[in-house]
């Protein structure tokens, strides 16, 4: 009888209620409200239903010991979590990225390059901001790089600088891309007068396949001749775009836009979301990464934005720019764009933005990966 | 104006191997060095000797063949590397170890110099010297002081950082990073030279942009190539069946669209693709792959009948 009790206890010793704390159960409400998010309200339901159930899955209490847990050493989540720590799970989703992405807006009009340019200040921005909080310059180069709105370069950047706060930088990263459409249109609204939002620009010329077929081929050469330590990211996101625009490749590059997408989408985002264990994130830096994320995207908007404004001035009229495609420079690839096209709409019904944004947009891309690989070459 | 850009580019690609040699050979560093070499590191002979280490610190392989080794600073020609010599080449990020007991014929890296010797300067200070192939360019050199150098320590630079201060290593790395116990990492360095992050993001956001600016320019001159050639297309279309301007709409003609449609019409009845309606249904059976997990029927237990 004696044993059967003594059996009993250990067995609910081993259970989450007798290992739960107040920070699990704070960070399984932070799940719950991520599933709520993605599901109820349909906010990147493909980002935050993987996060918000991973967030679930690493803040199940339990006692350690047992390889459960995704930071033991030989559990199932650790080995899933490698393709996070070891960085070679965002160069796969760049590749389908590139394999997705239609880089004819920017091609047919490459001015709208330099909009992408000027959105990476949200990533210096943070940078700054992070090193006069405290941070040392490595976690500073982690955390700044939220500002480029681009989640697996994120994760590249913070498994290479500051593996310890990844599961913040990722979380806050992928969170604020899906609050692209609610953090940007006020800032848009804000900095822009009624005049400019009804600005309606010229529609892209149509851009011909051996265009298509030359810019990944030359985008790879000189962005990682310039900057090499972006290579990883910058080589499989042209890659994947030679993949679909060559017209040869059809079956890779579905593979690369669909079922690889979808197989490191999955195993991302739940085992970011897992790596949010309360034990180790819920702490006073992460409360900060949180803040300094909100900032670098604010700051991107607002850069974004006016530099457009700054370059109408240069502009004849009839080639203006509306500055209401200046947020789409942050690489949140097309939620920004996204936000461009219904802030645009909703002053002129007539008025299409989106095609404009894709350039900025995707130009984002690629300048937040360059600034990675800059930031990697310089702290790494 | 189009020959001259041609002419100045070739010469800058006829030229460009030449300097990027010249530069290569400038970023070789004298990395480590080690005087009393007791029981350590041995050469193919089984020798404990004298050993120093040269590191490419560029980005281009290399060549050290035909470069100047020496411990004099009367005679910058003493060593000459062999110009062929297996493995003189050097990688980015490479090392190679030269022996120093005064031995030339064992091996193109054994030097005829020792790096005990003093009298050549000052104080009891010895000499190292790396010249390039032409004996007359510095590239790197070092002095120490031979009394002070304890068996099996070497002294050595951090690779890859310009100001490096030469320091003791407690255990030297022939053919390997440096390791001093105090190291800092390069993000130490970084923020030890800039603490607020403003050379840094001045520098990046100049890269960022300078890169993208440099992508805008090659895609306005390929798109504008493209647009002229789409345009000349274009033309010599119309020079081959030049079009009528069509006549204005007038009452009881035919408008645009319906001329549009009846065209597709009959392109699409000419080339045999047009869709063929018979008034009747065309239901296609969609085709799933058979497969027992899929069977519905064998999935389900049925109900059983009561036979009375």
């Amino acid at each position: 009888m004696e044993t059967i009790s003594e059996n009993i206890s250990t067995f609910l010793s081993f259970t989450g209620f007798a290992n739960a704390t107040s920070g699990h159960l704070i960070m399984i409400l932070i799940g719950l409200v991520f599933l709520y998010l993605g599901i109820a309200k349909k906010w990147e339901p493909m980002l935050l239903v993987p996060i918000g159930f991973g967030i679930l899955v690493g803040n199940i209490p339990f006692q350690p010991g047992f390889q459960i847990g995704i930071y033991e050493d030989g559990s199932v989540l650790g080995y899933l979590y490698l393709g996070v720590v070891k960085g070679f799970y965002p160069p796969l989703i760049f590749l389908g990225i590139g394999a997705m992405t239609d880089f004819s807006a920017l091609i047919s009009n490459p001015k709208m390059v330099l909009i992408g340019a000027a959105a990476q200040f949200g990533i210096f921005g943070a940078y700054i901001t992070a090193t006069a909080l405290g941070f040392n310059a490595s976690e500073a180069g982690a955390i700044g790089i939220i500002g480029g709105a681009d989640g697996p370069t994120a994760i590249f950047l913070s498994s290479k600088l500051a593996p310890d706060l990844m599961g913040a930088i990722a979380v806050s990263a992928y969170s604020y891309m899906a609050l692209v459409p609610v953090i940007q249109p006020p800032i848009m609204k804000l900095l822009t007068t009624k005049k400019e939002r009804l600005i309606r620009m010229k529609p892209p010329r149509q851009v011909s396949q051996t265009e298509k077929i030359i810019f990944p081929i030359v985008g790879l050469l000189l962005t990682t001749f310039l900057v090499p330590s972006g290579l990883p990211l910058l080589g499989m996101l042209f890659f994947g775009n030679l993949l679909k625009e060559s017209g040869v490749t059809r079956r890779l590059a579905n593979t690369a836009s669909n079922s690889l997408m979808d197989i490191v989408t999955i195993l991302l985002g739940l085992t970011v979301g897992a790596s949010t264990q309360a034990t180790t994130f819920l702490t006073p830096k992460s409360v900060l990464i949180f803040c300094i994320g909100a900032l670098s995207f604010v700051i991107a908007t607002f850069s974004g934005v006016l530099f457009v404004k700054f370059f109408n001035l240069f502009l004849k009229e009839g080639n203006k720019i509306n500055p209401l495609i200046g947020n789409a420079g942050v690489s949140a690839v097309p939620d920004a764009a996204r936000v461009s096209q219904d802030v645009g709409l909703h002053y002129d019904k007539g008025n299409y933005l989106l095609m404009h944004a894709m350039g900025p947009n995707v130009s984002g891309v690629i300048g937040s990966a360059v600034a990675a690989g800059l930031l990697l070459g310089f702290l790494g | 104006m189009k020959r001259k850009f041609v002419l100045f580019f070739a010469a800058v690609c006829a030229l460009l191997p030449e300097v990027l040699q010249a530069q290569g050979i400038k970023a070789v560093r004298i990395n480590e060095v080690l005087v009393c070499n007791d029981s350590g590191y041995r050469d193919a002979y089984g020798v404990c000797g004298s050993w120093f280490e040269l590191y490419n610190t560029g980005v281009k392989t290399l060549s050290l063949g035909g470069c100047y080794l020496t411990n004099d600073t009367n005679n910058k020609k003493k060593y000459r590397i062999p110009k062929n010599a297996q493995d003189a080449t050097l990688a980015p990020g490479a090392y190679a170890v030269f022996f120093a007991y005064n031995e030339p014929s064992r091996s193109p890296f054994h030097v005829n110099f020792n790096l005990t010797d003093t009298g050549l300067l000052q104080g009891g200070r010895a000499y190292l010297a790396l010249y390039d192939q032409s004996g007359k360019e510095l590239i790197d050199s070092v002095s120490y002081v031979v009394s002070v150098q304890r068996p099996n320590i070497s002294f050595g630079k951090l690779e890859g950082v310009a100001d490096a201060q030469w320091q003791q290593l407690e255990t030297p790395t022939p053919r390997a990073m440096n390791h001093f116990s105090n190291d800092m990492s390069r993000a130490e360095i970084y923020q030890q030279k800039d603490p607020h992050g403003w050379i840094i993001t001045l520098t990046s956001m100049s890269v960022v942009f300078l890169l993208l600016v440099i992508i805008a320019s090659v895609f306005k001159g390929t798109g504008s190539y493209f647009k002229k050639k789409a345009r000349k297309a274009d033309a010599s279309a119309k020079g081959a069946a030049p079009v009528k301007k069509p006549a204005a709409p007038v009452s009881g003609d035919m408008d645009d669209e319906v001329t549009a449609v009846i065209a597709a019409a009959l392109h699409l009845y000419q080339n045999d693709c047009h869709e063929v309606e018979d008034n009747g249904f065309n239901l296609q059976r969609t085709f799933n792959q058979p497969s027992p997990w899929a069977n519905k029927v064998l999935n389900f237990r049925r109900t059983p009948i009561r036979k009375n």
